[in-house]
Order: structure tokens, then C-alpha cells, then sequence
């Protein structure tokens, strides 16, 4: 009986350091871990950007801190998604916003113009619009913004229930296709739009945005 | 059979892992960078030349003022300081420069160093600084209704500041027109454009006035601690102002409160 239990104690002690990597693995990652494999894997299903990686917004007018500056259309998200044999591929968009800031909760200050501390830009200063023809996402043609959280995410289609694509009516569309024969479902404008106001202390500033797209 | 129990139980939980077939994920990301360059504007409306001709007794005795004669107003994305600064080229003891001079050999008693600070301003509305540190000057700022010509002298009261270096600051105890000395003395960033604080906060109308008096010894110059800086007090009673053209320069610095 000793015996028995002294292996099981054994064994634990073996898969122990197992589970506990699977689970953090899976925390660092959580937002953008696939956890089923229903769609086929890059390339066959993929997110095709062509618009510039780097989006700059640069204030040196005070009517640009008042009414603030707008790049529309700046990054194009095409989508492409393949179901694996015998399965449907049901996949989900997501955007994460990143920081390298010590807070987590504003931008990472790259070069501060000014020796005079102050405050310093918040995350949910950048607002995103997304939009497509059919209006698939979940909140097409409206500006929001991320909570002020490192990696803080927000949902352009989810993944809770299956859409078939080719209606057209604002469904969010999310199983098998592809932009180049759907356009208007499969495509995604992104709209960033920055209205600071003068209430941040002056600098160069740098914030990420992921767009992830998985199962 | 125990043995063989564990390396198998480590392959089931690397196989449950794991799936038949590969994955769907894939990302793109984009950097978004803002610069925020700082933006202090300072825009001047009125003459740029700004002339006191005296050449009546009742000039001399009521003195000369030019109301409204500049309007400041100002943009700034940053907490700012405003203040005007008299100067002059001669560098030599905040006097002004003399252009020319009128008549033959001169009276000992006529001098030719004539106080910057005789140039008297006066601004529409008070300081609306914050003021966490007060100021310890006399007067903070330029507000004090000019005195009248014929009554009692208070020198200094609306006296501009003078440095021979108008970058120069000025310090705790002397006057601004907004915000004043210290990081903790300061307006707020915005616009006479958007009114997001009141308006006020960000245009000033400037009234200029110079007060000879008779004999010529400008009784209202003087220091912000209210040190008379009149020329009979500086160089003895009964000396006065040498005729002539006089020249000096006002700058409006608008800077970012520091």
C-alpha cells in the first residue's frame, strides 16, 4: 500500500512540471492560441497585409491636438480560410493592443521632449474603426478603443457560432472563404483615429496592435 | 509494469497536446507611434512701433497712454508662462538707448539714463495662474489700474520687468502676465481658439503708459519690491530727463512653464 503510493507520488512529481508548462504556455498566449483544428494551418488559411506595418501620427499643429488626426483604411486585413478534411473551419479575429510601457496601462515613451514629468498617454487614446462591404464585424464602422490594459483585446469576428459566408448582410462571417473570391467578407479596413488634446506631456510614443486570427 | 506506466502516461499527456492536424493561427502586427511635439504659439496683434511723442507740458504733467495698443493671444499644448521683458542694446543697467539728443551742452542735472522700468503696462485681467508657490513680489502681475498721473506715486506698481537678458526669467518676485516662476506656477495648455478654459485665460489687451512728470524724473518707475528707480531718486534731487529720442524694446516671451 506504502509502495503504491510512494509511485503515485512519483508520478505526479514527473507530470507535474508537465501540466503546469501546458498551462502557462497557454496563459502567455491565451489570446491567440488556437484550441481547435478545424481550419487548416498558414498558408492555406492566413491573414494577408499589404499596407505599412508602422503608422505615424504626428502632432505639430494645435488644431491637430483639438481635433485630432484620422488614418483611414491605413492597414488591410485580407483573410483566408481553409477547412481541414472532414471538418468546418470556424475561425475568430482578434486585435491586441501591446506596451512596453513599466505601467502597462499607456504608451511606452520613446523619446520625451520634455524634462517636465507629466502625464503620459493613456492605451484607450487609440480608437479603431474596422469595417468591410457586408459590415461583418462585430461593431462595423465604430470607433472603440482598448481597455488601458497590456494586451487587452478586442473582437473584430468571434468565433461563438458558426456564419456561413456569401449573404452579405452583416452576419459575422467566419467560416471557410476567401478575399479572393469574397471581397466584402473577407476583407477588413481598419480605421485609426488619435484626438489628444493638450493634456499629455510631449514625446515620441509606441504602441503595438496585433491582429490575430486563429480557431 | 509500473515502470512502463510512466513514460507512457508522459507520451499520452504530450499526444493529448498535440492534435491529428496542424493549427489555424496567424497574426499581423502594426506599430502605432505618436509624437507629440510641443506647440507654443504667441500671436501679436497692434503695432509693432509704439511711439510717446511728448511735446506738451500737459504730456509731461498727465503723461501719455495707448490703450489697448497690443493683443496677445495664445496656443499651447503645454503648461506655459507669459511675461514681457524691457530691454535694451546698451546692456548697461536696464537703461534706455539714446537715440538722439535735443539741444546744445547739456545741464549736469539732465541725465540720459532713464530707467527701463519708467515704461508703465497695464493688462485687461488679472494672473489666472495657478499660484501653489505665491509670488513675493509687491505685484504679480500687471492688472493694478494705473494710477492717477496727479496722485499719490506708487512705484513699481505697474513698472515692466527689465533684464539685459530678456530670456532671462523672471523670478518669484517679479511680475507675469500669466503663470508665473516655479513648475508649480503655471497656466493650463489650450487655445484662445477653442475656449476649452475661459478665454480669457489665453488674450490679453496691453495698455502702455509713460509718466515724465515735471521736472522729467518718472516718479511711478520702480523696482516690484516698490523701490523708487525715479531719476531724482537715482542720481539726486533735481535731476531729470535729458530732451531727446529714447528707445527700447518690449519682448513678449511665451515659454514652457519651467
Amino acid at each position: 500500500m506504502m509502495a503504491s503510493l510512494f509511485n503515485n507520488i512519483c508520478l505526479l512529481k514527473t507530470l507535474l512540471p508537465l501540466l503546469l508548462c501546458f498551462v502557462a504556455s497557454g496563459m502567455l498566449h491565451a489570446q491567440c492560441v488556437p484550441s481547435t483544428s478545424n481550419c487548416m494551418a498558414p498558408p492555406n488559411s492566413e491573414i494577408v497585409m499589404t499596407t505599412p506595418a508602422t503608422i505615424d501620427f504626428t502632432f505639430d499643429q494645435f488644431s491637430q491636438y483639438k481635433g485630432g488626426i484620422a488614418f483611414n483604411g491605413s492597414s488591410i486585413l485580407k483573410i483566408k480560410a481553409q477547412d481541414n478534411p472532414g471538418f468546418a473551419c470556424k475561425w475568430k479575429l482578434i486585435m491586441i493592443v501591446q506596451t512596453m510601457a513599466a505601467s502597462g496601462a499607456e504608451w511606452e515613451t520613446t523619446v520625451p521632449y520634455s524634462n517636465i514629468s507629466g502625464t503620459k498617454p493613456p492605451l484607450d487614446l487609440l480608437e479603431i474603426r474596422v469595417s468591410n462591404q457586408c459590415g461583418t464585424p462585430i461593431k462595423n464602422m465604430q470607433f472603440q478603443h482598448f481597455d488601458n490594459t497590456n494586451y487587452a483585446v478586442l473582437e473584430i469576428i468571434d468565433d461563438n457560432v458558426l456564419n456561413a459566408s456569401g449573404a452579405c448582410n452583416g452576419t459575422q462571417v467566419n467560416s471557410a472563404g476567401s478575399y479572393l473570391s469574397n471581397y466584402g467578407e473577407y476583407v477588413f479596413n481598419i480605421d485609426y483615429r488619435i484626438k489628444p488634446n493638450t493634456t499629455f506631456t510631449p514625446g515620441r510614443y509606441q504602441i503595438g496592435v496585433k491582429f490575430c486570427l486563429t480557431e | 509494469m509500473k515502470k512502463i506506466f510512466k513514460p507512457l502516461a508522459v507520451v499520452a499527456a504530450l499526444a493529448l497536446s498535440t492534435s491529428s492536424f496542424a493549427q489555424l493561427q496567424d497574426e499581423k502586427n502594426v506599430t502605432i507611434t505618436m509624437d507629440l511635439q510641443p506647440i507654443l504659439q504667441l500671436n501679436m496683434q497692434g503695432a509693432e512701433n509704439v511711439d510717446f511723442v511728448f511735446d506738451k507740458i500737459s504730456q509731461y504733467i498727465g503723461g501719455i497712454t495707448k490703450y489697448g495698443a497690443t493683443q496677445l493671444t495664445v496656443s499651447s499644448t503645454v503648461a506655459w508662462d507669459l511675461y514681457a521683458v524691457g530691454h535694451s542694446t546698451n546692456g548697461i543697467n536696464n537703461f534706455w538707448d539714446q537715440a538722439a539728443t535735443y539741444g546744445g551742452t547739456a545741464d549736469p542735472l539732465a541725465v540720459d539714463n532713464l530707467p527701463i522700468s519708467l515704461l508703465e503696462l497695464h493688462q485687461n485681467h488679472a494672473n489666472p495662474g495657478t499660484f501653489t508657490t505665491p509670488p513675493t513680489g509687491n505685484w504679480r502681475d500687471y492688472s493694478a489700474a494705473f494710477t492717477l498721473a496727479t496722485g499719490t506715486v506708487a512705484s513699481g506698481q505697474n513698472s515692466i520687468y527689465a533684464n539685459v537678458n530678456p530670456y532671462t526669467t523672471p523670478t518669484i518676485a517679479d511680475k507675469y502676465i500669466a503663470g508665473h516662476a516655479g513648475t508649480d506656477n503655471y497656466m493650463n495648455g489650450g487655445s484662445y481658439l477653442t475656449q476649452t478654459n475661459p478665454v480669457n485665460n489665453f488674450k490679453y489687451i496691453i495698455d502702455y503708459r509713460i509718466v515724465p512728470g515735471l521736472p522729467a524724473s518718472f516718479p511711478w518707475a520702480g523696482s516690484n519690491v516698490g523701490i523708487p528707480e525715479d531719476l531724482q531718486s537715482v542720481n539726486g534731487t533735481g535731476s531729470y530727463a535729458q530732451a531727446g529720442i529714447y528707445t527700447m524694446n518690449v519682448k513678449y516671451v511665451l515659454t514652457e512653464n519651467q
